[in-house]
């Protein structure tokens, strides 16, 4: 309780130390938690569309001869979806779609189902809608009817909502079968669902001439970007750890300026019998509970911004709070090891140190 | 109990050698009240210092109950202070985020006592404070302030207590109920050594002990 007592009597000299501290927790935690949510996110997208997605864009304004598609698909033994947007006045996507495009970008359904190979051969008047393209068109249930282009059409499924993905704005789009053909067509994409997982490139260049075609592959670009959020995220936390090393070091002089203005206090209690070790505790715990205290407040901190960030809706912030307790376990690890040296020049003082000083 | 044997003590500043003791020897015998005067300078406080163990001598013997203080390690100088020797200052000393009980109670945290708070009352009725427990030190006049020192010494039950000019920054009434309060401490059995330069309090005292330029003159 006096030790209490001591650091609250003394609070004028641990304010800064504890804001200081607490802002460099809060950075660190900051960093961890944002990076950690953005590879989880590039991770789940991952998971969405599955890692062999390849999307091939031809330049030539020409639709790809049949039988080199036909050998193409057997060379790499591919399945392929074929796509073709257009945009209408209502600004959301009218997709003309095989019924593979739904296995293949994993689209999970909240009512309904998904175009079969029956509505592609018979080209049925049905349409799937994206979450959002169904509160647009005012359609909130399966067998409702919406007009598109003048046609009508029955709703035969409503897509969940999913995160956006590289190539497909699932949530705005309107699925039609690929049969019909509005005149509108703005991009044609086809997408390789490649099996064997062969280096395609050569093949095509062979085919199709260096420069008319661009393909990507979107496990390589998920990669690239992920191990791009790494590299910066890495960057940041070591920015991060700079600030906290800062931070500490200031403590630290904090504390031996601290120690130094309380040499007579530290005499006397010398005098009534303190023992070296048992004033190297007492300043070691006063330094653990300031930097506790930076701590904890740094964590309250980082828990209101994670809350203001998914009440704006900018982006949903998940706290990992396993992975959160022991980065704060590792903090006040450090914090305690900063408070030795300090707490070991106080433990030397000697009582004619305190006599002299006054 | 007390037992200074050519004790000498030097101080260096810069190139010069200042000789605070030059061969003193002084027995102090157990539940004695006595005082050390002389001018200022004369060694009195570097005497009272090495008596108390905060400082070692340069040459000499202190023997305390027979035992060789100069040879004793930071464990056993720290038991010392604990149990043996206490220490009352001019300046009173009290730490000021504590109140009375607290600031008394100090000694006893160190040698890991737990003492009641009845225990705590009794002392302060020893030293004429029933009731100020829980007033802060800047609550307090001066001379209550050294009465606190003075129980905050005894608590622990030290056998020797050493006074530094403990009515230096009292006024005349107050000191000399400081005084009258140290003389009686040998009703408990404690021994008392008092450092002053005010030759009416050193009267009070069984025995006077005058130093002059680090010799002792008279005892």
């Amino acid at each position: 309780m006096w030790l209490v007592s001591n650091i609250w009597y003394h609070r004028h000299q641990f304010y800064l130390n504890i804001v200081a501290n607490a802002m460099a927790v809060f950075l660190i935690l900051m960093v961890s938690i944002l990076s950690d949510n953005v590879i989880k996110s590039i991770d789940e997208q991952l998971g969405n569309l599955g890692l062999n997605v390849t999307m091939l864009q031809m330049f030539s304004s020409d639709d790809v001869n049949d039988k080199w598609f036909e050998d193409f698909i057997n060379e790499f033994d591919i399945e392929t979806a074929s796509v073709y947007f257009s945009y209408n006045n209502d600004d959301h996507v009218v997709a003309r779609c095989d019924a593979d495009l739904g296995r293949m970008f994993s689209l999970q359904l909240r009512q309904g189902s998904f175009l079969d190979e029956s509505d592609i051969q018979y080209n049925n008047n049905c349409t799937v809608l994206g979450s959002k393209a169904s509160e647009k068109l005012g359609v909130s249930s399966v067998g409702d009817k919406v007009s598109i282009n003048g046609i009508s059409f029955k709703v035969k499924g409503i897509l969940e909502e999913s995160d956006d993905n590289l190539f497909v704005d699932v949530n705005e789009s309107v699925l039609i079968p690929s049969g019909y053909d509005f005149g509108n067509n703005v991009v044609n994409r086809t997408y390789y669902f490649i099996n064997n997982g062969r280096y395609i490139d050569g093949y095509l260049d062979e085919v199709l001439g260096e420069g008319n075609y661009l393909l990507i592959n979107q496990s390589q670009l998920v990669n690239t970007t992920s191990l791009l959020t790494e590299m910066i995220s890495n960057v940041l936390m070591f920015i991060a750890s700079v600030s906290l090393l800062v931070s500490l070091i200031g403590m630290i002089n904090s504390m031996l300026s601290n120690i130094r203005a309380r040499t007579y206090e530290i005499g006397i209690k010398k005098a009534m019998g303190a023992g070296d070790n048992d004033i190297y505790l007492e300043f070691l715990l006063e330094s653990f509970i300031v930097f506790t205290l930076g701590t904890l407040v740094g964590w309250i901190l980082i828990i209101g911004f994670a809350g203001i960030i998914n009440l704006s809706g900018l982006m949903s912030i998940r706290i990992d709070y396993y992975q959160c307790l022991s980065d704060i376990v590792k903090l006040l690890v450090t914090g305690g090891l900063c408070g030795i040296y300090p707490a070991y020049k106080a433990s030397h003082i000697t009582i004619m140190d305190a006599i002299r000083k006054v | 109990m007390i037992r200074l044997i050519d004790i000498c003590k030097n101080y260096v500043v810069g190139d010069t050698v200042v000789k605070a003791l030059d061969k003193v020897s002084i027995d102090i015998k157990d539940n004695s009240f006595t005082a050390i005067t002389g001018h200022s300078g004369s060694g009195k406080t570097t005497l009272l210092n090495i008596m108390a163990g905060y400082t070692k001598c340069d040459e000499g013997l202190y023997l305390y109950d027979n035992k060789v203080v100069n040879d004793f390690d930071s464990k056993m100088m720290t038991d010392f202070f604990r149990n043996e020797v206490g220490m009352i200052f001019q300046e009173f000393h009290l730490l000021p985020y504590l109140n009375v009980y607290e600031n008394i109670r100090l000694p006893l945290i160190y040698q890991k006592k737990n003492i009641d708070k009845s225990f705590l009352d009794k002392q302060l009725n020893m030293v004429g404070l029933k009731g100020y427990g829980n007033f802060r030190p800047d609550q307090l006049s001066g001379g209550q302030k050294q009465r606190v020192a003075i129980a905050r010494t005894l608590v622990s039950g030290v056998k020797v207590v050493l006074a530094d000019e403990p009515t230096g920054a009292l006024d005349r009434k107050n000191a000399s109920n400081i005084v009258k309060l140290l003389a009686d401490l040998r009703n408990y059995g404690v021994t008392v050594v008092i450092v002053t330069h005010d030759e009416k309090i050193a009267s009070q005292a069984e025995r006077v002990i005058v130093l002059e330029n680090g010799h002792v003159v008279s005892k």
